[in-house]
């Protein structure tokens, strides 16, 4: 009986059962912790992802988590009282816009480079109501990207968005 | 050099998330598993390609991915300590004919499943006729009969 038991012997490592067993559990876990974290949106298009950025001047809605080479919007709204009557102007930094590729922009924009930004300029109508721009773009690099917006020449604000790989 | 880095890390995170799984993930493929295995193949083929559908894209993918896996079942060879950290460990989960509660547990197996691999691979009835039963790296369950009843 005894002979017969040493005989697999080897392949009794309860210490190494154990950690794997372990190893499993906490990936387990891990996992399950992914899944709510991208439910969320930590990983883009969720609750955690949107994000805006609020001035009296105007409404910047954006996407704080991106994925690369996917699609990814951002939304202006200008109220129809600020700036020069019939005419938004903002302006992008360069070293933001250079790490996307511009898919479209609506309404379609008049444009020029200054330096180190690109100035957009958009004809409205007088309706009164808020002027909306939307910039479909497509990033095509990975990591922590630093925007800056200028919006009738206003002063700058600073956005951030990451873009997972 | 993207194709590479894609590959390897698409590599590893593969294994990783089968190593968390565990072994009994890939031996009892179900039908719905079979299916869940060719949904995995296509999300990570498109991770993969990032666009470049190009003969030499795949064929650094495919040369990355295989050299990989030689690599390290050269390093497997040579280390058995590295061979049991990507591969697992065979578990003894019969002893006897005295099913192993605890590591059976662990691994997910109940006695049906032990019961199903002896009759497939040696028309056995009961525990009483299994000498040993042992959780394979790979996930199946191998079964050495009792005397006479091989």
């Amino acid at each position: 009986m005894s002979e017969k038991k040493t005989t697999f012997d080897f392949l009794s490592d309860p210490p190494y059962q154990k950690r794997e067993g372990l190893f499993e559990r906490i990936g387990w876990v891990f996992m399950g912790l992914l899944v709510l974290a991208a439910a969320l949106g930590l990983f883009g298009k969720g609750m955690l992802a949107h994000a805006e950025l609020k001035e009296d001047t105007f409404h910047l809605y954006y996407d704080r988590f991106i994925h690369y080479g996917d699609l990814s919007t951002i939304r202006l709204e200008v109220p129809a009282s600020t700036g020069e009557p019939g005419v938004v102007a903002v302006a992008l930094s360069n070293s933001y816009l250079h790490n996307f590729r511009i898919e479209h922009i609506v309404p379609e924009p008049e444009s020029s480079a200054h330096g180190d930004q690109t100035l957009f300029w958009f004809t409205t109508t007088h309706t009164g109501q808020p002027v909306s721009i939307q910039l479909r773009m497509e990033p095509e690099k990975v990591g922590r990207l630093e925007g800056k917006i200028f919006v009738n020449g206003e002063q700058g604000h600073v956005f951030h968005q990451f873009v997972y790989p | 050099m993207d194709s590479i880095i894609r590959a390897t890390v698409t590599y590893f995170f593969v294994w990783l998330i089968f190593r968390i799984a565990g072994k009994r993930s890939l031996a009892e493929t179900t039908s719905f598993d079979f299916v869940l295995l060719l949904i995995i193949s296509e999300t990570v083929q498109s991770a993969l390609n990032q666009n470049d559908n190009s003969l030499t894209n795949s064929f650094l993918i495919i040369v990355t991915l295989v050299g990989l896996d030689i690599l390290l079942s050269v390093i497997g060879y040579r280390s058995p300590r590295f061979n049991h950290l990507m591969n697992s460990k065979a578990m003894l989960i019969v002893e006897n004919g005295k099913p192993m509660k605890a590591r059976m547990a662990a691994a997910r197996i109940d006695e049906d499943d032990i019961l199903a691999s002896a009759r497939e691979t040696h028309g056995l009835e009961s525990f009483d006729q299994i000498k040993f039963a042992i959780l394979e790296c790979h996930g199946g369950i191998s079964i050495i009969p009792e005397k006479g009843h091989s």
